[in-house]
């Protein structure tokens, strides 16, 4: 009997187990077994196979019951989900619904999340932008959350090691505020896109237009082609997983490019409840997952443990991982886990038209979505009343004119052999946030999920820089669009919650001092330094920048890290 | 598949009609041909519906909206994805219709002749005059009667060629070198 125990034991140890199989996870997987470690990746949510699962993919628009639109009782049921621009008839089998995994907003808060495996890599923008100096400069200097332990230089070769995997197209641009990449070619500005950034770049120096940086092969290497993937064709319905393997997802890349090394136990269906902790050991020892189906739990074993289980259920976990030595949750003894909780300003649009550049048009379609103006606010100094700063986006499209008040014969000629419209221009807001200790998450006192898990409470809410910020947004593109010469000039302030943006962080900051934050410099719990955290929930602050580059350069450092200090016998 | 088979095709989703008796004005005591879950539209008012939406976008020498049975898919839009109030002024705008073909031509909306129709919907698409519910329920069948039509497989494939797999983007593109005119135009 003993040793049929040890024998299990022995069954359910790995070297290494990751927690959440989504952008962060997949790299986990891939760098650990690509260093030889035998690794268990374990998912709470179903399995989606590369290709096989794709059920929507290569529909076309007329085969959707609803032409693409969400049916009403979808809509009433899932009113969070809903509101996510892409939870559509096409894309939403990826999103949980709402009412399948609730939490508590103690203040509103938009959650969208995605339970499978490869979780939200699926369905991203795949836009991808470095962190600059200033960003990681950007506490320190301006005097919010706690320094970053780490720098630009700390990470840019990191950058570059995940770019080349990955595969991200850009232009390289020499800005000091936003780091060039290992590029495959750039995907063009159209005419009217260029033609904005020429009048930025004549009437307001410092500022710039770019075209989007963005994880799409436009142009593959051998790399890309030895893991399966091919050149992007540009269908921009990458939403529903793409056959192509066009963007950088888990499924389509890092994933089965662990599960090539023969080291990789990949278990789908499994929600991780606890890390397990051994007090005479002083280390984690391994995690107690509950079967989604069954409900019967099980414990696995290994000497490094990644969580990935994506920034706001990485602090649920944590805070649920409760031991003697830490009855506040894992590593937190300094009480301040699943504080200083930070996103992305989403809220604010502008739009115009443009009467220029009447003799052309766009042809196909662009996976990068158009062109990106990173931050121009504060970058060198501070300058205005607000602390931080903004990034946008740009996108301009020549519309197509039907007769409006007609019908009959002239108005379906209008349709059937329309004629062009002015262009349209137009561009959101990607706000840093300052975080603070009033934005928190927590675990529900009493109330649990199906599966034994306390619900999360989730405090976030905007605040009086986030305002002002947006008004400077308003003011400075009202006026750059109409130094630029376009008409019919309209903001739009979508008073959406925080969430929608889809790029929570923190919680689990990273910091120098164990008394003011939660992760060193290698994202090692200070005070159980074999617990790895390299997702959104490790950020001590939040730049304008798109975060998924970050937790992926930062992942592939921290198990580079890991490994090498595990074999001299180091402290994980 | 070409342009003959589709027609056959939409020959056969308008079947429904053909099982009516040879009167063309179907009873007002049978059901819609398709099951609706929130709609309450009896087989007269369906009809009504098919006619407002060829008169929006007749047959020429191109399909009209009848032939695409667009009017289908404008019920299954309202019944599955509009809101209750959306639903509601529909059908009351429905029901409108006909009085105010009454009141102008003496007839039914189905008794009118195209042309009577048409001056009539032209009518309420200027808005004068006409009870907000028959706006109302004109503007949503318009909307859907477009995308309908726009969105089917026969306007996809036919009038312009819909692309799964572009795999180019030009971003000045010259206009000159676009045939609105042709099938493909390069604008799906
Ligand atoms: C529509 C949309 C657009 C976006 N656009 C961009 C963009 O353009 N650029 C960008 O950088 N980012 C974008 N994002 C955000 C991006 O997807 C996330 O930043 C990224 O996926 C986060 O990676 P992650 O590994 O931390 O979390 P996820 O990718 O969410 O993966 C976490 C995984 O952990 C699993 N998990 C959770 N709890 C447990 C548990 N207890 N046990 C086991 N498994 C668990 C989840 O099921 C999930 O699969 C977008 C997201 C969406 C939805
Ligand atoms: S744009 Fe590229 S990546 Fe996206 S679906 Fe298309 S081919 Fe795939």
């Amino acid at each position: 009997m003993a040793n049929l125990n040890i024998d299990s034991v022995k069954a359910r140890t790995y070297d290494a187990i990751v927690i959440g199989s989504g952008m962060a996870g997949g790299w986990a997987a891939k760098e650990l077994t690509g260093k030889g470690l035998k690794t268990l990746v374990v998912e709470r949510g179903r399995d989606v196979q590369h290709i096989k699962d794709y059920p929507t993919t290569n529909m076309m628009p007329w085969e959707f019951p609803h032409g693409g639109a969400l049916p009403l009782d979808v809509k009433e049921a899932n009113p969070v989900v809903s509101r996510c621009y892409a939870f559509r008839e096409d894309a939403m089998h990826f999103f949980v619904k709402d009412a399948e995994h609730p939490y508590v907003q103690e203040k509103p808060f938009d959650w969208i999340r995605g339970y499978q495996v490869g979780g939200k890599s699926l369905m991203w923008a795949r836009q991808t932008q470095r962190w600059s100096s200033f960003d990681f400069e950007g506490p320190a200097r301006d005097g919010f959350a706690v320094d970053w332990p780490i720098r630009y230089q700390d990470v840019a070769p990191w950058y570059s090691y995940v770019e080349k995997f990955a595969g991200i197209s850009g232009h390289a641009d020499g800005l000091a505020e936003l780091p060039d990449g290992e590029f495959l070619p750039a995907y063009p500005l159209n005419a009217v896109e260029d033609y904005f950034r020429q009048q930025v770049k004549q009437k307001y120096p410092g500022r710039h237009v770019i075209s989007a940086r963005c994880a799409h092969l436009s142009k593959p290497n051998p790399v890309h082609y030895e893991q399966g993937r091919v050149q992007c064709q540009n269908r921009v319905l990458c939403q529903r997983g793409c056959p192509f393997g066009g963007y950088f997802s888990s499924n389509s890349t890092t994933l089965p490019w662990a599960q090539k090394s023969g080291l990789l136990t990949l278990k789908p269906n499994q929600v991780v409840q606890s890390i397990l902790y051994d007090e005479q050991q002083q280390r984690a020892t391994g995690i107690r997952v509950v079967d989604t189906h069954t409900k019967a739990t099980t414990e696995y074993y290994a000497r490094i443990v990644f969580v990935n289980a994506g920034a706001l259920n990485t602090n649920l976990l944590l805070l649920n991982s409760t031991s003697h030595r830490f009855p506040q949750g894992l590593g937190n003894d300094n009480g301040l886990m699943g504080k200083f909780v930070g996103f992305h300003n989403y809220s604010a649009r502008i739009s115009a038209e443009y009467d220029g550049a009447k003799d052309l048009t766009t042809d196909g379609r662009n996976p990068a979505g158009g062109g990106y103006i990173p931050r121009f606010r504060n970058v060198f100094k501070q300058e205005t009343n607000f602390l931080r700063g903004y990034a946008a986006g740009l996108e301009a499209h020549r519309g197509l004119d039907h007769t409006e008040h007609a019908i009959g014969n002239g108005f379906k000629d209008s349709i059937l052999h329309p004629k062009f419209g002015p262009w349209t221009v137009g561009s959101h807001m990607m706000g840093e946030t300052i975080p603070k200790e009033t934005n928190y998450v927590r675990l529900d006192p009493t109330r649990k999920d199906e599966w034994g898990m306390p619900l999360l409470n989730i405090s976030v809410a905007y605040d009086d820089n986030d305002a002002k910020m947006k008004q400077d947004y308003f003011d400075q593109f009202s006026e750059m669009f109409t130094q630029a010469g376009f008409t019919n000039i309209k903001t739009q302030d979508s008073g959406q919650a925080p969430g929608l943006d889809i790029h929570e962080m923190g919680g689990v900051r990273m910091g120098r001092d164990p008394k003011t934050s939660l992760l060193n410099e290698w994202n090692q719990l200070h005070a159980c330094p074999n617990v790895f955290v390299t997702d959104g929930a490790c950020m001590t602050s939040t730049s304008t920048q798109n975060p998924s580059l970050t937790y992926m350069a930062l992942t592939a450092r921290a198990v580079d890290y890991a490994v090498k200090a595990a074999a001299r016998g180091g402290v994980v | 598949m070409n342009r003959r088979t589709a027609l056959k095709t939409f020959a056969l989703v308008a079947g429904a009609a053909a099982l009516l008796p040879a009167c063309s004005h179907p009873p007002a005591e049978l059901p819609a041909s398709v099951p609706l879950r929130h709609l309450a539209v009896n087989a007269r008012q369906e009809k009504t519906l098919a006619e407002v939406c060829e008169t929006i976008l007749p047959k020429t020498d191109t399909p009209g909206a009848k032939d695409l049975s667009v009017h289908l898919y404008v019920l299954k839009m309202l019944d599955d994805c509009s809101s209750p109030d959306e639903q509601r002024a529909f059908q009351a705008g429905l029901g409108q219709l006909d009085e105010a073909a009454q009141q102008r031509h003496a007839q039914p909306f189905l008794g009118c002749s195209p042309a009577q129709r048409l001056a009539l919907l032209q009518g309420v698409e200027q808005g004068k005059g006409f009870p907000s519910d028959l706006v109302s329920f004109y503007k949503t069948a318009k909307r859907l009667t477009v995308s309908g039509y726009t969105g089917s497989k026969y306007f996809l494939t036919q009038q312009i060629v819909y692309e799964l797999v572009p795999s180019r983007y030009n971003g000045y593109f010259p206009i000159k070198d676009v045939n609105l005119s042709k099938s493909h135009h390069g604008q799906s």
